[in-house]
């Protein structure tokens, strides 16, 4: 009993044929403008919802990409440039220089050889 | 049948019998997901004439057009929510501003069929508004427990204790009815 579907039918819009027929006569002549809008050629705000997505997808992922390889350089440069700085502070030799930027001791052939240069 | 997808694309460049097909598919549908909604059939059918509106205005943003129906029915909801909010304010006027009742009960109450329907109308407004809306999409527009889950985001179990619940309350409301009359 409880499980049998109910006769909802007097609230079909669709019984009253005059009614439901003015129905959708009323949402189509609401309608006619956009149609015609459509049909006269291509819409732009519709042409940017179509594109909208994907670009702000490609710029989103560019962006990305950019920022990264930024970073990545800026990074490189600042300490190579962070070396050759502190090196012509301290008014070292161009060797000393080089074993700073690579970031490690000079060996004793290293010392030789700029007491060499020097002279 | 054309599929829900040719007409779309059609009513994407303007085609006014496309689109109508649309709304000749739908319209039954749409109109009893907002009568669920805003109790009120002229209500339901001012929100199915603004939600096929907007719908079409739209239609770019309608990324699966074989699901053309699920994607309007959820305009259609949350239309119909806006428009028993703005309904709900405008009851709420003070009493000073509303129009007289002329105490007559109108043309819907000459034919056996509008009484029923005005009698269902009332039952329905008792039920809550998930309950009136899995009634009406499974007993009038047949659809099946798992279609009203997924528009309603509704386990099929709580979309079947919503329609058990929602038929016995009408039946309830049908005796109750009977009972005074006879």
């Amino acid at each position: 009993m409880e499980n049998e579907r109910l006769d909802l039918s007097p609230l079909d819009p669709t019984a009253d044929r005059l009614g439901y027929e003015r129905l959708v006569r009323r949402i189509m002549d609401a309608a006619a403008p956009e149609l015609r809008r459509r049909a006269a050629g291509v819409n732009p705000l519709a042409m940017l919802a179509v594109w909208a997505r994907p670009t702000l997808a490609a710029a989103a992922v560019i962006a990305l990409v950019a920022i990264g390889a930024l970073v990545a350089t800026d990074r490189v440069g600042a300490v190579e440039d962070e070396a050759g700085t502190v090196a012509e502070a301290l008014g070292l030799p161009a060797e000393a220089a080089g074993w700073l930027s690579d970031g490690r001791a000079p060996t004793q052939d290293d010392l030789i050889l700029a007491m060499e240069g020097r002279r | 049948m054309t599929d829900d997808s040719a007409l779309v694309e059609r009513a994407r460049r303007g085609d006014a019998a496309a689109f109508e097909g649309l709304v000749r598919r739908y319209a039954r549908q749409a109109h009893a997901v907002a009568l669920a909604i805003v109790k009120e059939p002229a209500d339901a059918e001012d929100v199915c004439q603004d939600a096929f509106i907007r719908a079409l205005e739209r239609l770019e943003e309608c990324r699966n057009p074989a699901r053309f129906g699920a994607w309007l029915l959820r305009i259609v909801r949350n239309r119909a929510h806006s428009v028993r909010r703005y309904l709900g304010v405008r009851q709420a006027a003070p009493l000073d501003a509303l129009p007289l009742s002329s105490g007559d009960p109108g043309p819907a109450r000459e034919t056996d069929r509008s009484r029923l329907r005005e009698d269902l109308l009332e039952a329905l407004a008792d039920l809550t508004e998930v309950q009136r809306e899995v009634v009406l999409l499974h007993d009038l527009e047949g659809w099946k427990h798992r279609e009203i889950g997924e528009l309603l985001d509704l386990p099929e179990g709580t979309v079947r204790a919503h329609l058990f619940h929602a038929r016995r309350a009408l039946r309830d409301h049908e005796a109750i009815r009977r009972s005074k009359e006879g």
